[in-house]
């Protein structure tokens, strides 16, 4: 009853507007944002590159990766704290406990993510579409496009993945954002907070927002791969 | 001048020799076959002549200029070639942006690259499906759409690696039309693979037959591997059992037997023996007509429909294989 109460309660808040919880969600959707799309710009092409094309040392680039994805978020936040702190190199920014601090942490924690998915993505695509291409009086950069359209959705997958890690991931928000209210606030922290108030109305509410965005997202690509494939 | 030059190739892979021709000429405007046994190394020499890989050694001479194996140089000759696979594959795109993807890439404008889409979809009798999702087509379609796709391009030559292996019948006919009229029209340089002896036989005048990598010198026809021993001065090369031709001027032991399908004639047997087997396919084409006799080894026989009437045979009659010795070649063995 306790928690059904505290569910019923959570979606008034949702259908009222509340202002701290879209404040909440706001900071969220922004730090993730701006984190997944900073990730993208270098991971897409970063694991397009090592999942076309032939190099030495190709797998121990891969086994990186791979074995950065189990990076912890605590470590990923110790790391750019002790850079950002006052006596860190990069301390006079003053970046700490700022939503750009956020920003920084969770693109150390997704790009490997959107690295090696890609690089799973292109390396999974049929030898043939690049024969094809070539036989076809391809060059390089349009065999390299034809690969990355067959790519799209495993591309696309993986973008969407690294988002729903950033917008669920709690360590680096905390450590590098303070739960500053209002400022670094992000879902994740504010429920961990409520939690620990015993407060569990705003916390539900946001753990429906939280599901409703992962729900959104995956319909959306969903809806797009439809579309496409006719 | 001959279209394609090649001169002393090698392909060696884990050092096994797959390819190794010392000399291969292929002339503008001709049609011929690629035939040989799985292995032979007939898929190395067409990614060869389509560009896509060096050969290990040697020299491959297009238009009478050395090719250099590097990409700037590579992408001018490529447009010249067109390669169909076996198991094409569809971009995820449309049938129209399939078969106007090699125009597209040239630049060419969006009307003219219509109507040479229209035009090459019709010559496959798929305009229909134009707008039609490319990688939901069937096998034979999807087959289709890649010979107009390569085809659009209008390509001094066609390399078709077994276009009608995984088709049925209906798509076969087609596609087997296409090539025809195409090396009817003799503008395009035409080099089929293919297992199929018949449809060799019938669309393509000149044969190019690899076994394990090297040219055998016979242009046409059955081949196999087999015995060849002496009896009183008379060589016979068993194939297989009850399958035994003459032949000479190779030492006994294994050899490699060429048998001419024009140099057999049939005749109604009245009972198991020597050379006979059943007649197990009749095929017209044209006013010749391409027999295939089950000799414990399929004997591809081809007669004049004229002669073949005459004979009164069909599907399944009891015959006897005779074969003329000047239509068997004997090679020494691998």
């Amino acid at each position: 009853m306790f928690f059904l109460d505290s569910l019923w309660a959570a979606f008034e808040l949702l259908l009222g507007f509340d202002p701290e919880l879209l404040r909440i969600v706001g900071v969220s959707l922004n730090v993730s944002f701006w984190s997944t799309l900073a990730a993208c710009v270098v991971g897409v092409p970063a694991g397009f590159l090592i999942g076309i094309t032939g190099f030495r040392g190709k797998q121990a680039v891969i086994t990186f990766f791979n074995t950065m994805l189990a990076l912890p978020t605590v470590v990923i936040g110790l790391l750019v704290y002790s850079v950002l702190s006052r006596r860190g190199v990069f301390g006079s920014l003053g970046w700490l406990y700022t939503q750009k601090a956020m920003i920084v942490g969770q693109i150390i924690l997704i790009t490997p993510i959107i690295v090696a998915f890609t690089i799973a993505a292109v390396s999974r695509i049929d030898d043939r579409y690049r024969r094809t291409a070539l036989t076809l009086g391809a060059s390089r950069r349009q065999v390299a496009m034809v690969v990355l359209h067959e790519a799209r959705f495993g591309i696309m997958a993986a973008i969407v993945a690294a988002f729903g890690r950033v917008i669920s991931e709690i360590g680096i928000s905390m450590m590098l954002g303070g739960n500053a209210k209002g400022f670094t606030r992000t879902m994740t922290t504010a429920m961990a907070l409520e939690y620990d108030k015993g407060e569990f109305v705003l916390a539900l509410g946001l753990g429906v927002v939280l599901l409703g965005i992962s729900l959104l997202v995956n319909v959306l690509l969903g809806y797009v791969q439809g579309r496409t494939r006719r | 001048m001959s279209l394609f030059e090649l001169r002393k190739i090698r392909m060696v892979y884990d050092g096994r020799v797959v390819l190794d021709l010392p000399e291969l000429k292929i002339e503008p405007g001709l049609a011929y076959s690629l035939q040989g046994p799985n292995g032979a190394g007939k898929s190395t020499l067409l990614d060869i002549l389509s560009f896509l890989n060096a050969p290990h050694e040697g020299e491959v001479r297009f238009d009478g200029a050395p090719v250099a194996w590097k990409e700037s140089y590579l992408r001018p000759l490529r447009r010249k070639v067109a390669l169909v696979e076996q198991h094409p594959v569809m971009f995820s795109r449309s049938v129209r942006e399939n078969v106007g993807y090699g125009l597209a890439i040239r630049g060419m404008d969006q009307a003219e690259r219509r109507r040479r889409v229209n035009e090459a979809l019709d010559l496959v009798g798929l305009a229909h499906l134009a707008e039609a999702y490319a990688p939901r087509l069937s096998g034979g379609e999807t087959q289709r759409v890649a010979i107009a796709r390569a085809l659009a391009n209008r390509p001094r030559v066609l390399l078709l690696d077994e276009p009608t292996a995984s088709v049925d019948t209906q798509n076969r006919v087609i596609i087997e039309q296409v090539v025809a009229e195409l090396r009817d029209q003799g503008e395009t340089t035409i080099v089929l693979c293919t297992h199929n002896r018949s449809q060799a036989w019938a669309l393509c005048p000149h044969v190019i037959f690899l076994e394990e990598g090297r040219l055998v010198p016979r242009s046409r026809g059955n081949s196999y591997a087999g015995i060849l021993s002496f009896e009183e001065g008379q060589g016979w090369c068993r194939i297989a059992e009850g399958f035994r031709v003459p032949a000479s001027g190779c030492e006994p032991g294994r050899v490699r037997i060429g048998i001419d399908p024009e140099g057999v004639r049939l005749e109604r047997a009245d009972g198991p023996g020597l050379n006979c087997g059943p007649l197990v396919k009749v095929r017209l084409e044209g006013d010749t007509v391409s027999l295939s006799v089950n000799l414990g080894r399929p004997l591809d026989v081809h007669m004049r429909l004229k002669e073949f009437r005459a004979t009164g045979l069909g599907v399944g009659d009891l015959v006897r294989a005779e074969i003329h010795p000047a239509a068997v070649d004997c090679y020494p063995g691998q």
